[in-house]
Formats: structure tokens, C-alpha cells, sequence
């Protein structure tokens, strides 16, 4: 639901300036996201290395960026030393310690093979977030093209490709995800492809709005009068104008998918078992809970807090670059 | 633009978006499936009958062809024969969509009943205990796995306490009403039967709850942050300054103005709640459509699947179209 909401509102979701018609430029009723000043002063054209020191100055400013910064950063320290960490083998049963409640030598319990519980999150820690990762990373690589393209080009192309992305967000992605499962068979591949598809016209709504309102800008003008091409003067002068909303919006969409693989894996159509895949998981651990709530809960605990993490530093970074709207 | 000439405007764009729907599942049906044949009758069939079947799907023709025949079915409500249980797929969802809208409906009126009381509470007491609790409220309502939701609300309410009903629609003693609108909540008023009107009513508020928390967060967000934007505006300071109370401020002044983004983000929760609730469906086993396109996976039944896909999409427009048409005629600066 949040992909639709978004797609519409625009990043800033923020109440006077819903989007209309998606034919119609968030942008030209008054920028619906931060103004492009604040992300960039765009004169310098790409300096990474001075946006990144911005940008942690930026999340010092927020409280909830910070925890949410602190927990995301917590969550990918673990896809990269979970494995390492992980006290058992996350697929080794020992069928004569099923359902142990926490202790010493299992943390977080075991489940109904004997897994240890702990172990398995720590692997799935990597699973969730580098599939998140992946699906943001394709939806934003089409959506910034789609979008730019749309934005600069005008005309027919931009007409032709916002209708592309109107029948795109159509589709739920959890039904179209289940039909893609149905024809090419159920596996979290599989499913991280169809929520890509239904994702990426977030991404081109959002570029081609801070396109049209960038590219007629001064320093615009002046990069073509200095007669760089249009590559260039994307690359070069709008895109890194367009960084922050796009940030705050992939930020925001990294919880959500995590929230659809999850599902979707609860309901046996992402990864599969014995994949420790936190959904997978939960849908392991729902006979339990009434008796071993750990081995359902643990899973849940652990996406919750994940999401929230997502939640809060894309909300976060929302607030400081629109203070319009902060808390 | 007059707002007849947005509307019709919205008309036109929303039957490409269709045409643009409908290329879509062709698209899957017809195109991406390796061999739609194989999945119709096993793999193991002679190739007599693969070529039989072959003709008689139409697959031996050209693609172009193949989708005008696909859209004249769709026109004449043939959403093709389900694999499951050789029933038309259009009979099926005309049985499993009530439930659907039933749930949705519900889901969303708790929804508005939690979200916008709340987002109120937050906006006034901006930054004070009340606002922080509502906005730990809206924050886990986005981020809390709903399915994990169900399956605490089903451990707490139905083991548990035993208040609610765990499953289904229906005890199994209560006799359904007649089938009249499909809705079992106006089928069984109509006809009289209160048993089976408060034992359906008994049975929806879990799962109703449930589907609805995230749209109760989402709608706690909105309502605070339109809320927190029209209490800045001029004409808020002018009635206090005339005097009036903080109350008569806060609800005749700034609520009403602050309700247009908010109704906007209902309806497009409603639509998105209509257009599959796959997930609270399958966990309280209610027979809508989430459940019937979750089904429809398990037994590789695609027609059934895309059945549900191309219903789910039209549903989905639709809502989205009603929302823009509700905004542009309440506020007319979005008809540009």
C-alpha cells in the first residue's frame, strides 16, 4: 500500500500537495519535495565525497534519523559478520532439543527442528536486507532512466512513458508477485522480480518531477550554453539534485519490501524452506505460538525492528530536507 | 480546466491505463509461460491432445490475434475456465469478491476510527507525551509484519480469551443467509436472520482489525502532518484571536481543512485494501479474493491467478480514479 500512497504523494507525503493525474508533475504546484537547493548546491556539479560528509551532518540533525541510522547500520553490520557470528549452523537439526525455550547455549530457543534460532536469524539478517538492496537498486537504476528520459525529453516520450508507469502501478504488487510465482514457479528470484516491476514507476515519477523542475533552472541554461550535451547536463546537473528525494523515497521503500518478501514468504511464494528467511520463519513458527511464542516472535521482533529502522531514518532525512514539515 | 473536462479527461487516460492492464496479463498468460499447455494438462499428455489444446486456446495463431480474441472474451466477462475446478474464473471471483469488499470495508472504517482521532491528538499536542505515544502508534502500524499481526491478534482474542471467532465467515452452526448481494452482512439483514447477522459481525472484527492497523498508522501520519500544516495558516490565528475555543479551533477550523488529504489517503488505502488483503485473508481464512488468487497459486491454476491479477488492477484504477475525481471537485486548484 505504501508504493501506491507514495507514487501518488509524492515523497515529502505531506498533505497540501497531493499529485494529481500522473501525467501532471508533482512539481508544478509547488516542489511536493525539498526544493533542490537544499540537497546540493548544484554549481559544483558531482563532489560524492562532500555530499556524504552533508549527509551524515544532515542525519545529526534528527533524532529519529539517528536511531533509525543506528539500527539500519546494525542490520547491515549483520549481513556482513552475521554468519560469522552465528553460535550453530543455521540448517543443523538436533530433533532432541526441538522447541527449547531461551537459555545459555540457544539464545533465542530452538524451533521445531531443533535449528537454533538465533543462528538462523543472523543468516537471515543478510537474506532480508541484501534482497531489499537488490529490488530498491533495480526499481530506482529504471525509474531514475524512465524518469529522467520522461522529464528531459517532454512531449510525446514523456506522455508515452508516464501512461507506461499509470499501468504499472495499477497491479498490487502482492497479487502480480503471486502470479508471477504461479507462472514461473515460487522462489524469492522470482519474487524480488515482481515487486521490482510494480516498484520502479515510484522512482520515475518522482526523478521526472525534480527533472521538470530542475531543468530550467539557471545553471541549467548555462551548462547547455557552455554546450554540454544532454547526457551530460542529466548526469552531471540534475541528477545530483534529484539524490535527496530519491534517498528519502528508496529509504522508505526498503521497509515496505522488506514487509512484501516477508509476506510473501510467510505464504510459501518468496524463498523457500529451509532458507532462515525471517518470514519463512514466522510461517514455521505460527503452530508454536501459543506454547513456544519465541519461535514465531523472534523472526517477527526481528523484521519489526528492521522496518522500523528504515522507517524512521527515511522519515528522518524527510524532515530535515522539508522543514516544513517536521515533528 | 472545468472540472467535466478533468473528469473526462481522467476517463479517457483510465481506459489506456486498462487497454495497458489488459496487454499486461496477455502478456502473462500468453507470452511468459513456457508452455501454457503443459500447465493446463500436466506433462505427461500425449501430443495429440497438446495439439488439440493448442488449437482450441488459440495459441496456433499469431500473437496480435490471439490478444483481439483475449479482449473480446474479457469484453463478454470471460476471464477464461478456472484449471482447479472448470468453473468460469469470473463465476469464481463473483463468489469470493463480496467477502473481499466485506473485510475491506470494515478494515478501513477501523481504520479512519483509530488513524484520524489519534492524528488529531497528535497534531494538538504536538511534541508532548500524547503525540510521541501516537506517533510510536503509527510508526509500528507501517513497520509490524501484518501477518504476524493475525497471528497474535488469533493467539490473544480466539485461543486466548475466546472473545472473538477464530476463522471463516460463519460458525459452522449458523446457517448462511440466502445469497442475495454476496454480502453476508446485508444478505443476512435482508433477510431477517440476526443469528447469522451478529455472528458474521462477531466474526469480522479480528480480521477487520487486523487489515486495518497499517491504514490506521498511515492515517494517524496524515492526519497529524495536514493537521500541524493548517494550524500554522493565517485564518487559525485569527480564530483564536476572535477568541474562540481551543476546541472549537482545533475541530471546526483545522480539522475540516486538514480532512481533504486525509480522505484522499483513505480512499487510496480502501482501494489498495479491496484490491487484495492476500495476507490477512489467508491467515483467518476468508474466503476473498486474497485467499482465492493465494489458492489459485498452490494449485498452478493461471487463468484463475491472472483472473484475480486483472480484477485486482481494476478495481485498483478504479478506486484511484474516484479519489482524483473526489479530490478535483473539493479542491480545485488540482484541476490545473
Amino acid at each position: 500500500m505504501m508504493r501506491a500512497l507514495t507514487a501518488k504523494l509524492g515523497s515529502a507525503f505531506s498533505a497540501s500537495r497531493v499529485p494529481r493525474d500522473g501525467h501532471q508533475p508533482v512539481t508544478e504546484l509547488e516542489p511536493a519535495v525539498a526544493p533542490p537547493p537544499a540537497v546540493a548546491p548544484p554549481s559544483t556539479g558531482g563532489r560524492e565525497r562532500s555530499g556524504w560528509r552533508r549527509a551524515i551532518r544532515v542525519i545529526d540533525q534528527s533524532l529519529p534519523a539517528k536511531v533509525g541510522l543506528v539500527v539500519v547500520a546494525f542490520y547491515v553490520l549483520l549481513t556482513v559478520i552475521g554468519p560469522t557470528l552465528a553460535p550453530y549452523d543455521p540448517l543443523a537439526q538436533n530433533l532432541a532439543i526441538r522447541l527449547a525455550p531461551p537459555a545459555r547455549e540457544h539464545l533465542l530457543g530452538t524451533d521445531q527442528l531443533g535449528r537454533d534460532i538465533l543462528s538462523r536469524l543472523l543468516y537471515g539478517a543478510r537474506l532480508s536486507v541484501v534482497s531489499a538492496v537488490v529490488t530498491v537498486v533495480i526499481s530506482v537504476a529504471i525509474g531514475v532512466i524512465a524518469g529522467a528520459v520522461a522529464g528531459y525529453a517532454g512531449g510525446w516520450v514523456d506522455e508515452a512513458l508516464m501512461r507506461i508507469t499509470d499501468v504499472f502501478l495499477a497491479f498490487p504488487s502482492l497479487i502480480l508477485a503471486l502470479a508471477i510465482a504461479a507462472i514461473l514457479r515460487p522462489s524469492l528470484t522470482n519474487a524480488l522480480i515482481a515487486i521490482a516491476v510494480t516498484w520502479w514507476p515510484t522512482y520515475a515519477r518522482l526523478m521526472r518531477g525534480q527533472v521538470l523542475a530542475t531543468r530550467s533552472l539557471e545553471y541549467v541554461d548555462a551548462a547547455r550554453a557552455q554546450g554540454f550535451n544532454d547526457l551530460r547536463i542529466v548526469l552531471r546537473h540534475l541528477l545530483p539534485n534529484c539524490f535527496g528525494p530519491l534517498l528519502v523515497q528508496a529509504t522508505l521503500d526498503m521497509g515496505s519490501i522488506i514487509l512484501t518478501v516477508a509476506g510473501l514468504s510467510f505464504i510459501g511464494y518468496g524463498a523457500q524452506p529451509p532458507t532462515p528467511e525471517w518470514g519463512v520463519m514466522v510461517s514455521e513458527g505460527r503452530t508454536f505460538l501459543q506454547t513456544q511464542w519465541w519461535v514465531a516472535t523472534a523472526p517477527a521482533i526481528a523484521i519489526l525492528t528492521l522496518v522500523m529502522g528504515f522507517n524512521l531514518l527515511g522519515d528522518g532525512i524527510r524532515d530535515i530536507l522539508d522543514p516544513r514539515i517536521r515533528g | 480546466m472545468s472540472f467535466l473536462r478533468f473528469v473526462a479527461r481522467r476517463l479517457v487516460l483510465m481506459i489506456g491505463v486498462l487497454i495497458g492492464v489488459t496487454v499486461m496479463t496477455f502478456f502473462l498468460s500468453h507470452v511468459v509461460p513456457a508452455d501454457p499447455v503443459a500447465a493446463y494438462l500436466g506433462e505427461h499428455a500425449s501430443e495429440e491432445a497438446v495439439a488439440k489444446m493448442r488449437h482450441d486456446l488459440g495459441l496456433d495463431k499469431p500473437l496480435p490475434e490471439q490478444y483481439f480474441i483475449y479482449m473480446r472474451n474479457l469484453i463478454h466477462g470471460d476471464l477464461g475456465v478456472s484449471i482447479r475446478n472448470n468453473r468460469p474464473v469470473s463465476d469464481d471471483l463473483r463468489d469470493y469478491l463480496p467477502a473481499t469488499v466485506e473485510l475491506s470495508t470494515a478494515a478501513i472504517i477501523a481504520a479512519v476510527i483509530i488513524g484520524i482521532p489519534t492524528g488529531v491528538i497528535s497534531a494538538v499536542y504536538r511534541n508532548r507525551w500524547e503525540d510521541q505515544t501516537a506517533r510510536g502508534f503509527s510508526l509500528v502500524g507501517v513497520s509490524l509484519p501484518v501477518f504476524y499481526l493475525g497471528l497474535l491478534i488469533l493467539a490473544l482474542f480466539y485461543y486466548k480469551l475466546g472473545w472473538f471467532p477464530g476463522r471463516g465467515q460463519l460458525s459452522p452452526f449458523v446457517s448462511a443467509p440466502q445469497r442475495i448481494t454476496g454480502l453476508l452482512l446485508v444478505d443476512s439483514l435482508l433477510e431477517g436472520n440476526m443469528t447469522a447477522f451478529v455472528d458474521a459481525v462477531r466474526h469480522l472484527v479480528l480480521p477487520a482489525v487486523c487489515l486495518g492497523f497499517a491504514s490506521a498508522g498511515v492515517i494517524t501520519r496524515m492526519t497529524r502532518a495536514s493537521m500541524l500544516e493548517v494550524l500554522n495558516q493565517d485564518y487559525i490565528r485569527t480564530a483564536r484571536a476572535k477568541g474562540l475555543s481551543e476546541r472549537v479551533v482545533n475541530m471546526r477550523h483545522a480539522l475540516r481543512n486538514a480532512m481533504i488529504p486525509t480522505v484522499t489517503i483513505i480512499g487510496l488505502a480502501y482501494g489498495s485494501l479491496l484490491s487484495g488483503a492476500v495476507l490477512t485473508e489467508t491467515i483467518f481464512s476468508w474466503p476473498g479474493i486474497g485467499r482465492y488468487a493465494t489458492d489459485s497459486v498452490t494449485s498452478l491454476d493461471i487463468p484463475a491467478i491472472l483472473g484475480v491479477t486483472l480484477v485486482s488492477a481494476v478495481i485498483y484504477s478504479l478506486a484511484n480514479l474516484a479519489v482524483d475525481i473526489a479530490y478535483a471537485y473539493l479542491d480545485p486548484r488540482i484541476r490545473y
